[in-house]
């Protein structure tokens, strides 16, 4: 216990680890001011994507219409109705958006998504959003008005749980974990530097017992990180952010087309980091003790990180692959399946560099 | 001069900066490597895939044939012409393919490029009389640029009888462009047949010069050689003080410390990105510098008007440079941006002894400038992107001319001439606590 208490003194001496806890407050609550001042954007960008689908159509409507004044036809007739009936639909979910009844704008967005299936049934009929994305639209918004809840944009929005998972997909990715690498690792690479580390070994204590402790203060340490970050971001949201409904019950689509609730999502989030996070320190202190130099140990994080972030865009995003769980919200929202096994795989690759980094330090010595 | 190469040869000698170059090394080989075998898997899907169609189709000509002869027999004579033309449809496609798989064997990309540029200049054609485009995915649209800019990338790459980049897409290979707006599945669909794969030393090093690996090549090198003042430093060592005993000027010892740490730089991002190149001669090739490389024009009349201007896909211009001369412009911006990279990190480490923590500042200084600061002439930032400033991508999307390599070579010099003037200023003060 009292090696933990030594280590975390060392750290915070450094001042550079509350210095790093302010910076990442200051980032969360800038990206929170910045979507708090986008918001009357969202409408803009509602209200442009949907009279962009109406121009389109209503040019339909003029193509239609000139075709029937050359030849009467009951199919194009037939078209030219369904045509009308999806421009008046837009008009009235664009006049829901600028009126701001979510309610409404959500039961007009699926009267025209399956006004618009039923059209594109027809030759040369064309509407420019997917098939498969309307039917997910559909089944989204009868999901969000079941659970009453208002639709949110997920870049923008100002609503805490949204807001938490774009602060996940922003900070729980390779530059966020390899900051925090670089900033609780110092206290290990310093004294290998330094060669202080040597005085270390001259107390009466075991190698294996100093790197344990070490490698625990450095994992209890990263939580006050995980918690500015999360706990921050709650915390903005629900003082200036939009609390309506239950936030947590919010549905987010995987990829595999299925309900993931924000509630659901933020935990697998705390629960992935912090095993990426043990993964990570494990990593950090074999490469130390294997190197003992800063650059070579911090160059080879980067390089690691790096290639390990290649491989899982290049097809290697295996749950065996625990390089595939630094981006914490791909691994969510991309493989649902992944979890909780992904866990035991970084758990388990995490003690594997571990033991091997206290062998090391065991049999090699400094 | 002395003390410039005495500074060179310590940076040499250092252990730690020889295990970091070879790390960095060996990531890139492993990089090109995984990216070569990938290309050469798509390519063996294809040919496997043309190798399946060559036994397939016979076999199912020979029972359209002997269904033919049955609806003969029983004169049925919509049967026969539904049998009749399914059958010229099979012979056709065998006909294809083979032509396709012998090219594909033989290497022959020129003939290949050829029939793919009539196949999408024909899409074109259709596009450009009626104005609608009829090519989709997952029902919507591809953008009629990105339709005229990959016929005619598919021209040029006729013409020159180059090797292409790899794509899943060996149908109908187009070139992703930023007129595109594909959105949900359409938009994962589009990603993944528009993925290109290098496989020639060239081609891989043009592959990565659109990603953001030359800067992240830039950091590693700064955090290996550019601490040459915080290294001597230190509680415990102490080395620096030698110099204060020596017959040196500090300006001298300035541009020593300074100036090897840079030269090292320069020469280690030059040697990273030469080792794809010396690795393609034994995999593949080292490629053609002939290869087209897309520069967008933008709606060009509309730039100094005073209308708010608008992307036009049917109207605005683009040409196509050479990869050589794509070059000739990276390589330049790639020398000032490790300037000012380098300065901004000997800077930092004038102040903060800790070459970590000066890593950590660089990178999350480059994330926020990167993603926070607006896209425009003056932010320096804006051309760590140096592929988006070649292309001019940044300048049409902008609408803003004033964001070309030219300007950012100024303003990378200018704002790397600050860094220096103010690290020597600190380094002139400089004394080891």
């Amino acid at each position: 216990m009292k090696i933990i208490q030594f280590e975390w003194k060392k750290l915070w001496r450094l001042k550079v680890y509350p210095v790093f806890l302010l910076v990442t407050l200051l980032f969360v609550s800038s990206l929170f001011f910045y979507n708090y001042l986008m918001q009357d954007q969202i409408t803009t960008k509602k209200v442009e994507h949907f009279t962009r689908l109406r121009q389109d159509i209503s040019q339909q409507i003029f193509m239609l219409e000139d075709q029937l004044q050359t030849k009467a036809d009951p199919v194009l007739e037939a078209q030219l109705s369904m045509a009308e009936e999806l421009s008046n639909g837009l008009q009235e979910l664009i006049s829901s958006i600028y009126a701001n009844l979510w309610r409404e704008e959500l039961q007009n967005e699926i009267t025209v998504y399956e006004t618009a299936l039923r059209y594109i049934e027809f030759e040369n009929a064309y509407f420019g959003v997917s098939k498969m994305d309307m039917q997910n639209i559909i089944r989204l918004n009868e999901e969000l008005l079941k659970r009453n809840l208002p639709k949110e944009d997920l870049d923008l929005s100002i609503q805490p749980a949204i807001f938490m998972k774009k602060i996940v997909s922003i900070i729980m990715t390779p530059i966020g974990f390899i900051l925090l690498a670089f900033v609780v690792g110092i206290v290990v690479t310093k004294e290998l530097d330094e060669f202080s580390i040597r005085q270390v070994f001259t107390l009466p204590i075991s190698r294996g017992y100093y790197v344990t402790g070490k490698y625990i203060s450095l994992f209890i340490a990263s939580i006050p990180w995980l918690f500015t970050v999360f706990g921050s971001a709650y915390l903005l949201g629900v003082l200036f952010g939009r609390n309506e409904g239950d936030i947590f019950n919010y549905p987010l689509y995987t990829k595999l087309d299925t309900f993931i609730t924000t509630g659901e999502y933020l935990i697998q989030s705390i629960v992935y980091s912090l095993c990426f996070i043990a993964f990570l320190l494990s990593i950090l202190l074999l490469s130390a003790y294997v190197f003992k130099n800063t650059i070579i140990t911090y160059s080879f994080l980067l390089i690691f990180l790096a290639g390990g972030w290649m491989l899982s865009n290049y097809g290697l995003h295996v749950v065996c692959n625990p390089f595939t769980f630094q981006m914490v919200d791909r691994v969510i929202i991309d493989s649902p399946s992944f979890y909780p096994i992904g866990t035991i795989v970084l758990l388990g690759a995490g003690s594997i560099s571990f033991f091997a980094a206290m062998t090391i330090i065991r049999k090699r010595g400094i | 001069m002395k003390v410039f190469l005495f500074e060179c040869k310590k940076m040499l000698k250092k252990r730690g900066n020889q295990v970091a170059i070879f790390l960095s090394v060996l990531a890139i080989a492993t990089f090109y490597l995984i990216n070569h075998t990938v290309a050469q898997n798509i390519l063996e899907n294809r040919l496997i895939s043309l190798e399946y169609s060559l036994t397939d189709y016979p076999e199912m000509i020979r029972k359209l044939m002997a269904e033919l002869e049955d609806a003969k027999k029983a004169n049925n004579e919509e049967k026969i012409n539904n049998l009749e033309s399914d059958i010229e449809f099979y012979e056709y496609m065998l006909k294809e393919d083979q032509w396709e798989l012998e090219q594909l064997s033989a290497n022959n990309w020129g003939p290949i490029a050829q029939k793919q540029y009539e196949r999408l200049n024909e899409i074109v054609k259709v596009a450009l009389s009626g104005n609608l485009v009829d090519y989709y995915i997952e029902d919507q649209t591809v953008s009629i640029f990105t339709l005229r800019v990959s016929a005619e990338e598919r021209r040029l790459l006729a013409e020159a009888g180059i090797e292409p980049f790899i794509q899943r897409n060996f149908y109908d290979p187009f070139h992703p462009t930023i007129y595109d707006h594909f959105t949900g599945k359409a938009l994962e669909r589009w990603e993944e047949a528009t993925e290109r794969y290098g496989k020639p030393g060239f081609h891989f090093l043009y592959q990565i010069s659109q990603s953001l690996v030359i800067p992240f090549f830039i950091i590693i090198g700064c955090l290996i050689f550019a601490n040459g003042v915080s290294s001597e430093a230190t509680k415990k060592n102490r080395g620096f003080n030698f110099y204060t005993v020596l017959p040196l000027k500090r300006q001298t010892l300035f541009w020593a410390k300074y100036g090897s740490g840079l030269f090292f730089t320069i020469l280690f991002v030059l040697f990273i990105m030469s080792v794809p190149l010396i690795l393609s001669v034994f995999t593949s090739s080292s490629g053609s510098l002939q290869f087209p490389v897309l520069i967008y024009d933008g709606p060009a009349e509309q730039f100094s008007g005073g209308t708010q201007p608008v992307l036009n896909a049917l109207r605005d211009e683009f040409h196509f440079i050479t990869l050589g001369e794509y070059f000739l412009n990276l390589i330049p911006l790639t020398l000032v941006l490790i300037v000012f990279l380098y300065s901004l990190f000997f800077l930092l480490n004038l102040w903060i002894k800790n070459a970590t923590i000066n890593a950590a500042l660089v990178i999350t200084t480059l994330y926020l400038g990167l993603a926070v600061l607006p896209v425009a002439p003056y932010n320096p930032f804006t051309y760590i992107d140096m592929h988006k400033i070649i292309n001019r991508e940044f300048a049409v999307s902008q609408f803003n001319e004033a964001i070309h390599s030219g300007n950012g070579m100024i303003v990378l010099s200018v704002v790397s001439l600050i860094l220096i003037g103010v690290g020597y200023w600190r380094f002139k003060r400089y004394v080891v606590d």
